[in-house]
């Protein structure tokens, strides 16, 4: 496939493909195509990126750091005002969880970041930390400057819902669109979208899982957040603070009880309106580390499990993709390779409460 | 005559008000002002009737109060609980209501307070709302528990044609069908629509279909089917063999509200379609009313808020309303078609009633004329695809802005289907199949009667498995009937000092929707209804793929977000067993150790260990406090590398920001949790 039209597909929406597929064009100068679905600013953010969240691997957490450095810089390249500072407040209902916050605490003072114990007094008190001055990627700003950067960076972009993509065992793959064909020599499955329905369940690792998830916006509440971003990793559920523009929350597991583990949420007042939702589903590893992989029974290669940090390491894993990784970052990807479904001692990650059982009771919204 | 803007009493067409006792007058009090209305009115109705139309303002613009956009009201004393919806709410003679949240001032509404408010704001606030805050548009209704549960073979949503169609077919098959229907009567918009030349009028069609609901006697053995029809009542809720649906009744001559859940294998959404708001400045102004909406509140009310009205339309539909509204006394100055000299036989009617008529244009602007003593609209048109400026104006007390029409489709959304756009008639169709749910009538995109009463009985038998025939959807040929035109969108007015909504109701997205900042500068104004989402569409806001997906999230919600008392189960930790998520990170062998500290402190769990006093790289730690010491005693447990270092090693914790010390006390191999 060495004569394709483009040497790389990335596919999947979200902002670590377009990321990724950008680096791959501007800095190793690979002809790229990306298939995702074009960004629309009214539709429901399916996860926030950050440059920090509750990991206890202090290796990810060091590599985090300078990837960070890395990706802001590139994301200041792509246009004014993307990044945001925001605070992080993750908050424990059991002892289990708060220990885990506990420790997450000490890795990211340890790894420069402001870091503070905190308590939340409620039903039930809560033990948990905030990190103040957390880099956010603009969740309304940055899909249209990226758009527009991919363009510039000569790569081709393909509307995921007007595409048929057939991946073959060699890892090429042939693009079908508006009557019209294209291949490209190496495709990469960068988004858990493509990973869900390009690769069946068992050509992925089966460390990874499908979990529902549940995205809400909601008005904003009387009463502020504790912090801009809250995490609580006892009840899946996550909220952002989008300013004037509303709550946005996600909850992972069991959809049905999605709206009372976000009610209880919330700070004191009275109930809020919901304005949308979306529910869909997420991949996650087993062990809670990500997972770097190649399909099996193919060359395809895929990605999954970042988690809200993933955007952070695009350059990273663009290098990881052209072989040119250095020694500390090619470890850290070795240790977190696809396991054929072993568990990855190297790697593993405190894992929040599971929800990842519970199957959608009623499909209503 | 109760309230200035109420029809006379002989007005023709049943513009009296077909659910008005006018032998039974009442009063109520709203927000403290005294309403005058008659058994049968709603509190909206009388409101209007009474010529309270200024609901309030988002942002700058003046927004009216219209049957889509009647905020919540509750008795004075009760909780917000007890908040109703004001277009389903019957008025009762002796009432005090308040709207539930949202208003832009602070006066007392009764006593001094109340008159000092109507000084300063004016005769017209009743209302002064601030709108466009979601956060205020709550519907505590819709959170109530189930008071009653029914079962049946069929659930029907919506009693027009279809709804009704199919509910007559079921019960002909012995089946028990509950029809649920918002509306206080059954019939839907086919009173509106009319009939054509070859159909029996609207009545006699609703009350032939009505009539089938009561099963011919039948054969000895055979199943006996029955009808049972829940007016007033929304369906709000739809999971796959259940509705939840909120009535209103009157119990003890006080309104309360309740809510039922139904449920059934088999369901027929027939919700029927709503009218588009057409897109020009100022349309949300007050004396602005769908064709749809004005022609209900005028049959089922006698109301028409205005002395003067102006009709702009895509479709010969609105010009039933303008001949039966001028018939009523009302005087229509014009109608202004925005097709381009179209044909139908209304126009012939209207040249005859003398109602002036004009086409090709649309509404570009309304703008309030407001006096100390008045209010009336000035509305300027432009050609369709003319420079932005109006090409003609005229004054009215209400403007019928009719627009297309779009399948209402919340509830199949909501239950899990998918809708699609559908460039040929501009609007959103369901797509796809679900199990136990079909889609009939208006809802699915039929536009005849005919069509809509085969697809009611179609959606029956195919849920039943059977093969049902096909469907013909006769058009009147275009030299008789000029096609309906699109939904009306105005070139940008430069000089307009109104926003341009895109629907009516709680929506309050503005044709900046289209604009690429609209959304990272962060608005949020609340539901984007499917109305909404079309409007997007034609205004290239949304890709036409996009609008499908947009739907499905932003249109179909779920209750008001409220803590529940949901509760996270607890996971306690152990001083013996660390936790699992340590398993793997010092080894394949880590050991669970005993630490003493030198300095009487208890360690925080979480905290580090290391060899050396200078390390503080987490990578090179050797261990990790996983609980601290037992009650009286120091120090505590932690897992630690493999092999552990001599007893006599000082240790070092980094806990927080401060450095300490330690000694192992003793060490065994792990095991984890």
């Amino acid at each position: 496939m060495a004569d394709a039209p483009y040497d790389m597909a990335v596919i999947g929406s979200g902002t670590l493909p377009g990321l990724i597929a950008g680096q791959l064009a501007l800095l190793h100068g690979k002809r790229i195509v990306l298939i995702a679905p074009t960004q629309s600013t009214y539709r429901l953010p399916r996860a926030i990126d950050l440059s920090l969240w509750p990991l206890t691997r202090p290796a990810t957490l060091a590599l985090l750091g300078r990837a960070t450095t890395e990706t802001v810089k590139l994301v200041g390249s792509i246009g004014n005002g993307l990044v945001e500072r925001r605070d992080l407040v993750a908050l424990a209902d059991s002892a289990e969880g708060a220990d885990a916050l506990s420790h997450f605490r000490h890795l990211a003072r340890l790894a420069g970041f402001a870091a503070e114990p905190m308590r939340e007094a409620g039903k039930r008190t809560m033990a948990g930390t905030r990190i103040r001055d957390v880099q956010a990627l603009s969740a309304g700003r940055f899909g249209p400057a990226l758009a527009d950067w991919l363009a510039k960076a000569g790569v081709r972009l393909l509307d995921q819902r007007e595409t048929v993509v057939s991946v073959k065992r060699d890892g090429s793959c042939r693009l079908t669109f508006g009557g019209l064909t294209t291949e490209a020599a190496d495709t990469i499955l960068a988004g858990e979208d493509a990973l869900a329905t390009l690769l069946p369940e068992d050509a992925r690792d089966r460390l990874l899982t499908l979990v529902p998830r549940t995205s809400i916006l909601a008005a904003s509440p009387r009463v502020a957040l504790q912090g801009s971003i809250v995490y609580f990793p006892d009840r899946g559920v996550t909220l952002a603070d989008l300013g004037k523009g509303g709550l946005v929350a996600f909850a992972d597991g069991n959809p049905a009880d999605a709206g009372a583990r976000i009610g209880a949420s919330l700070p004191p007042g009275p109930a809020l309106p919901r304005l949308a939702e979306a529910r869909f589903q997420s991949l996650v590893s087993r062990d809670g580390a990500p997972v770097f992989g190649t399909a099996r029974g193919g060359r395809a290669r895929y990605m999954a499990g970042l988690g809200p940090t993933g955007a952070m390491f695009a350059p990273m894993i663009a290098r990881m993709l052209m072989g040119t990784s250095p020694a500390d970052e090619a470890e850290w990807f070795a240790a977190r390779a696809a396991a054929k479904g072993a568990p990855r001692s190297a790697a593993a990650e405190h894992q929040p409460l599971s929800f990842t059982t519970a199957e959608p009771s009623e499909v209503a919204v | 005559m109760s309230g200035p803007f109420r029809l006379p009493a002989s007005a023709p067409n049943g513009f009296s008000g077909t659910r008005l006792d006018r032998a039974r007058p009442l009063r109520f009090r709203l927000n403290g002002r005294e309403i005058a209305g008659f058994a049968g009115d709603t509190v909206l109705s009388a409101a209007l009737a009474a010529g309270f139309d200024l609901l309030g303002r988002q942002g700058t613009a003046l927004i009216g109060l219209d049957p889509a956009s009647g905020p919540a009201v509750l008795p004075v004393g009760e909780s917000p609980a007890a908040a109703l919806p004001m277009a389903r709410l019957p008025a009762v003679d002796g009432a005090d209501l308040l709207t539930l949240a949202g208003r832009r001032d602070r006066f007392p509404l009764t006593g001094i307070g109340g008159w000092v408010r109507r000084q300063v704001l004016g005769a017209r606030q009743v209302f002064n709302l601030r709108l466009g805050d979601p956060a205020a548009s709550v519907t505590p209704w819709l959170d109530l528990v189930p008071e009653e549960t029914r079962e049946a073979d069929f659930i029907v949503i919506g009693a027009g044609v279809a709804g009704l169609a199919a509910a007559g077919l079921a019960v002909g098959l012995g089946k028990r069908v509950i029809i649920v229907e918002t509306a206080p009567d059954p019939g839907g918009a086919l009173p509106y629509f009319g009939a054509v030349e070859s159909e029996a009028g609207p009545r006699d069609q609703i009350a032939a279909l009505v009539a089938a609901l009561t099963p011919a006697r039948a054969p000895k053995d055979a199943p006996k089917g029955s009808a049972e029809i829940r007016t007033g009542a929304e369906a709000f809720r739809l999971y796959p063999g259940r509705v939840l649906a909120h009535e209103v009744r009157i119990v003890d001559g006080k309104a309360r509200g309740r809510v039922v859940a139904l449920s059934a294998p088999h369901i027929v959404i027939a919700t029927g379609a709503v009218e588009r708001l057409p897109i020009f400045a100022g349309n949300r102004l007050p004396g602005i009313y769908g064709s749809l909406d004005g022609f209900n509140l005028a049959r089922r009310h006698g109301v028409w808020p205005g002395r003067r009205a102006l009709v702009a339309t895509p479709h010969s539909h609105a010009y039933r309303l303008a001949l039966y509204l001028h018939d009523a006394g009302v005087a229509v100055g014009r109608i202004v078609d925005s097709r381009l000299a179209p044909n139908s036989r209304f126009i012939d009617f209207c040249k005859a009633t003398g109602v002036t008529f004009s086409s090709g244009l649309v509404p570009l602007e309304a703008q309030p004329v407001i006096t100390r003593d008045s209010y009336h609209l000035s509305v300027g048109f432009a050609g369709i695809a003319a420079t932005p400026a109006a090409s003609a104006r005229f004054d009215t007390d209400t403007l019928v802005a009719a627009g297309s029409f779009q399948p209402q489709l919340a509830l199949w959304l909501a239950a899990g289907g998918r809708t699609g756009w559908s460039t040929e008639s501009r609007m959103l169709v369901p797509h796809g199949t679900l199990d136990g749910i079909a889609v009939a009538g208006a809802a699915a995109g039929w536009r005849s009667t005919i069509a809509a009463i085969r697809s009611g009985e179609a959606a029956v038998l195919n849920l039943l498995g059977r093969t049902a025939p096909p469907i013909d959807d006769p058009v009147i040929p275009a030299l008789y009937e000029t096609p309906d035109g699109p939904n009306p969108v105005a070139p940008r007015a430069t000089s307009a000092r109104q926003p341009a909504f895109l629907d009516r109701g709680q929506s309050f997205f503005t044709r900046a929707i289209g604009e690429a900042d609209a959304a990272a500068k962060g608005r949020s104004p609340g539901l984007l209804s499917l109305g909404a989402v079309a409007a997007g569409v034609d205004l290239a806001a949304f890709q036409p793929l996009a609008a499908a997906d947009i739907a499905r999230e932003r249109v179909a919600m779920g209750a008001d977000l409220a803590d529940e008392g949901w509760m996270a189960p607890d996971r306690p930790v152990s001083s013996t067993t660390p936790p699992s998520w340590l398993a793997g990170r010092f080894g394949d062998k880590p050991l669970m150790a005993r630490l003493a500290s030198t300095d009487g402190r208890v360690f925080e769990p979480g905290a580090l260990l290391f060899s050396r006093s200078d390390a503080a790289d987490a990578r090179r730690a050797i261990g990790v406090v996983f609980a601290g010491a037992p009650p009286g005693e120091t120090g505590g447990f932690a897992v630690l590398a493999n092999p552990a270092p001599p007893a006599e090693a000082l240790l070092f914790v980094r806990e927080g920001g401060g450095l300490y010390t330690a000694r192992l006390v003793s060490s065994e191999a792990a095991r984890f949790s």
